[in-house]
């Protein structure tokens, strides 16, 4: 802390204030002579645009200035804005120093007013003496009036305001700012833009087959967060594509572009529209947190619709081989098999087609219909095999003579159309000798292609031929046989459907059923278990005398009283079965006195047969006798 | 208190009664089809023709007779032997494509046909289309989800449930174990089938089959980059992993593992 005070104790002396302004001055005065030194060591060009914000469809005005050796003498004529000429118009000298040779020279320029968004400047050239000298691509921006555009920020100039004037805007003075570098300044710079291009990278009106490229381009100054993006330049409806898209990155100034390309092939005839596009967003800033900020209100940019025309082909002179192909070929066709062989033997030719086009995309000539084939050889079901080597792509396809009638392979034709000279090309190939034998296996072992030999017509080289092909005789069958099918062949199997999972509900529907019903009987058989021999006594008893149910009642209760005493294991027993000892022979003699008395014959007649007091008496003592004994552990 | 019935053996009888007379009807009504003959007549006439077009004249013929019993009873859960018969036909017209499309409907509802097995791999030989009959460890222990069809499947499950239900209600009545044994034992074979059945339904890849060469694109339109630069060959069986809503284009994967698009008119689904 001490050392820190005595420090600036010294510093604000008057001695070191005088040694520090010599220091700085001496710094400084090194730092000029540098600049100076490198500003004026050789001749330099600068573009510059007058204005710092230029409103939209307003000429824009610009200056360059070119330093160079009083000696070499600049060519007004020699000045080019990228590749087209650009008149310039001379404002003035400036000399830094009459002792020096090197000057300052201004020129103006005034190029047309665009509509709102970010633009680079071409690169400015210039001849100085024996060399040329070129200056440094710039960005600007063009603000759309208020008025005229939805997406205007709140700053931008009132309606009223003029457009700036030409001649109002001089070239600023080199002794103000005297650039030090090949640096110019750059309107917007430090505003954040976006901007959105739609462009197709060839031609526009396409035949079907071939290709262009369609391309977006994003220009941007800072950091833009992307919000939308409608591109449907990339979905190319009604093309087909071709490869990925492609992606390129590149800075000019302070402008960033980022390019995104898609080649397509057209397809089909017709006008295709894409767009308008869009894409909007904002510009941000990261905070301390990486998060980003908005620091702009959205920017939004919008590139007008691309159209690309896809012509039909000219129906007039096309010829009939003609099956699509464009571009400008040539075409060869070589024998690869032997060119000696018997009917029915493989043939392979090669087929190679060379040049520029769509060649990856050339298709084989149809030979099938072309004259001298059909009828005379058979071609392989399968696709021809392709192979596609640089620029040229080989059709590879298998063909069998059908007859020894044979003695050429035709010439095979191939058209294709150029769209350079808007016109159709026929090439022929040439014709390949070939012998075809008939072989003698073939003749015994299958007369049927003998018989074709002999039967089939001369070979014609017009007309349609399917008759005479049809009239061969056909290839062996090489699957086995059908089935003989019946009527359970057409419908679905019994219970072979989805439907039978209805059983799992059903199932479970007739398991709760039983369950329920078991427990339905088991609580009717509980309740009967609950009806005691004396309650069976006393319903009995409260029947009529001498009906039915009295005896029944009390049989079935003195029994019952019998089995809760263990004496018997079941109630339904009859009488003459209960056991002739104890208890149970009481009651059975009881039973069987009721029994006969209730059915006795004729010899009881007049008689009081049955004394339904003493019946009742006598059940009531027995049941409680019954009742009253010990019980018997063993059942009988 | 005793409760009552909600439904009287009396009703449930004639419920039952009702069910099977309804099913008796069923069976009673799926009468033969005289096209059938006329249809196996064609054929046999095409295999004995002299010439081409004789034979194609009684393949094609007989073909329209098959494919229009196909799409008037559609027996997509029958015996297979009809798509047999198309997928021969198909053969014999050599449309390859739709033969693979048949035979693969065939083989699904008859997997242990020999002769659908040999003619598909004569027609996959002349389309140089690989076999693929190799069961991994999975598929032979759990054998019965590819040695049996889907329809066999769903009978066998039938015919577990009802030995279940049969001994489950013997055991309720009975209380004999043994009866409660033979339903653990039916239910449970119940059971495989219903997780059989269940793969089958939820889980199984959805195949398809190409019936004519196609481009495999990155999505759903023609103007969309092709995958691969050969097209898939015909009858190229490819697993299906969506179908857009209108049905226009499939979302496949090929055996060689390339995602992509096909149009809906090269491409048929071979299960029901």
């Amino acid at each position: 802390m001490v050392k820190v005070k005595k420090m600036f104790q010294w510093m604000v002396t008057p001695r070191s204030v005088i040694a520090l302004g010599f220091f700085w001055l001496v710094l400084c005065r090194s730092l000029y002579a540098d600049e100076v030194t490198a500003f004026l060591n050789d001749d330099k060009v600068v573009t510059q645009l007058d204005a710092s914000s230029i409103d939209e469809n307003q000429p824009i005005t610009g200056s360059v200035m070119i330093t160079h050796n009083k000696n070499n003498v600049v060519d007004v004529n020699s000045f080019r804005m990228g590749k087209e000429p650009l008149a310039v118009e001379f404002v003035k000298d400036v000399q830094f120093d009459p002792n020096n040779p090197l000057i300052l020279t201004i020129y103006s320029f005034r190029i047309p007013g665009k509509s709102p968004g970010l633009y680079a400047l071409p690169a400015v050239s210039v001849k100085v003496g024996e060399k040329n000298y070129q200056s440094v691509m710039l960005s600007y921006s063009v603000q759309a009036k208020p008025n005229s555009a939805a997406t205007d920020s709140p700053g931008t100039p009132s309606p009223t305001q003029s457009p700036p004037s030409p001649k109002a805007s001089s070239p600023p003075s080199p002794q103000v700012s005297p650039p030090s570098s090949p640096v110019v300044k750059n309107p917007v710079s430090t505003e954040p833009s976006l901007r959105l291009e739609a462009l197709v990278e060839g031609k526009n009106a396409l035949y079907p087959g071939q290709r262009t490229t369609l391309t977006y381009r994003y220009y941007f100054s800072g950091h833009i967060e992307l919000t939308d993006e409608k591109l449907p330049l990339l979905d190319a409806q009604g093309m087909t594509k071709i490869g990925e898209k492609e992606i390129k990155d590149s800075v000019q100034g302070n402008v960033s572009i980022s390019q995104i390309s898609q080649e397509v092939e057209a397809v089909k005839p017709g006008d295709f529209s894409y767009g308008p596009s869009e894409i909007a967003g904002y510009a941000y800033q990261e905070d301390a947190s990486g998060k980003h900020v908005h620091t702009s209100p959205k920017l939004t940019s919008i590139a007008p619709p691309v159209t690309i025309t896809v012509l039909p082909f000219p129906e007039k002179n096309q010829p009939t081989s003609f099956n699509g192909a464009v571009g400008a070929y040539e075409f060869n066709v070589t024998l690869k098999s032997a060119a000696e062989i018997n009917v029915g033997d493989v043939i392979t030719l090669v087929v190679a087609i060379t040049g520029r086009g769509n060649v990856q995309n050339v298709p084989l000539p149809n030979i099938e219909r072309q004259p001298g084939f059909s009828g005379f050889f058979r071609f392989n079901d399968l696709p021809p095999q392709e192979e596609v080597h640089d620029d040229t792509k080989t059709y590879i396809l298998q063909l069998r003579p059908l007859t020894n009638e044979i003695k050429e392979i035709p010439s095979i034709e191939f058209s294709y159309f150029n769209p350079d000279t808007v016109d159709y090309t026929i090439l022929h190939s040439q014709a390949i000798p070939i012998v075809v034998k008939t072989a003698k296996s073939q003749t015994t072992s299958a007369p049927a292609v003998g018989n074709v030999s002999k039967e089939a017509p001369q070979p014609a080289y017009s007309g349609d031929h399917s008759l005479q092909t049809s009239s061969y005789a056909p290839s062996l069958i090489e699957v086995e046989g059908i089935y003989v099918l019946d009527a359970a062949d057409l419908y679905n199997r019994f219970g072979g459907t989805w439907w039978v999972f209805g059983l799992v509900p059903l199932g479970i529907g007739l398991v709760l059923y039983q369950r329920y019903v078991r427990t339905y009987l088991w609580q009717q058989q509980k309740q009967a278990k609950v009806l005691t021999s004396q309650s069976v006594l006393r319903q009995a008893l409260q029947q009529p005398e001498g009906s039915p149910k009295y005896f029944e009642g009390i049989n079935k209760a003195l029994k019952m009283a019998l089995v809760e005493k263990g004496y018997l294991s079941k109630d339904d027993i009859a009488d003459e079965k209960l056991p002739t000892k104890g208890l149970c022979s009481e009651v059975r003699a009881f039973l069987c006195d009721i029994e006969e008395k209730r059915f006795a014959g004729r010899e009881y007649a007049g008689r009081d047969i049955l004394d339904y007091a003493t019946v009742q008496a006598m059940a009531v003592a027995l049941l409680e006798k019954i009742r009253q004994s010990h019980g018997q552990g063993g059942i009988a | 208190m005793i409760k009552q019935f909600p439904l009287s053996f009396k009703t449930l009888l004639i419920f039952f009664l009702c069910l099977l007379l309804l099913g008796g009807l069923a069976l009673s009504f799926r009468g033969g089809d005289s096209r059938l003959k006329d249809a196996a007549d064609n054929y046999q006439t095409g295999e004995k023709a002299k010439t081409v077009a004789q034979r194609k004249q009684a393949f094609n013929q007989a073909l329209d007779l098959y494919v229009a019993l196909e799409q008037d009873y559609q027996p997509q859960y029958g015996t297979g032997r009809l798509y047999y018969n198309i997928g021969n036909t198909y053969f014999q017209l050599g449309q390859y494509g739709w033969a693979i499309l048949y035979y693969q409907r065939a083989k699904a509802l008859m997997p242990r046909a020999d002769r659908v097995q040999h003619n598909l791999a004569v027609v996959q030989d002349k389309l140089s289309l690989p076999h693929s009959d190799e069961k991994g460890l999975i598929g032979r222990v759990f054998f019965f989800h590819t040695y049996f069809s889907l329809p066999e499947r769903l009978q066998l499950f039938a015919v577990f449930c009802l030995f279940t239900l049969f001994f489950y209600s013997a055991y309720l009545w009975s209380k004999h174990v043994w009866y409660l044994k033979s339903a653990v034992v039916a239910g449970s074979l119940m059971g495989i089938m219903l997780l059989s059945l269940g793969y089958t339904r939820y889980l199984a890849p959805l195949e398809a089959t190409l019936v004519q060469s196609t481009e495999l694109r990155r999505d759903a339109g023609e103007q969309f980059a092709k995958v691969t630069q050969q097209p898939l060959p015909t009858g190229m069986t490819l697993e299906v992993l969506s179908i857009l809503p209108d049905g226009s284009w499939f979302k496949v994967l090929s055996p060689n593992g390339e995602l992509g698009y096909v149009p809906q008119d090269a491409i048929r689904l071979i299960g029901p």
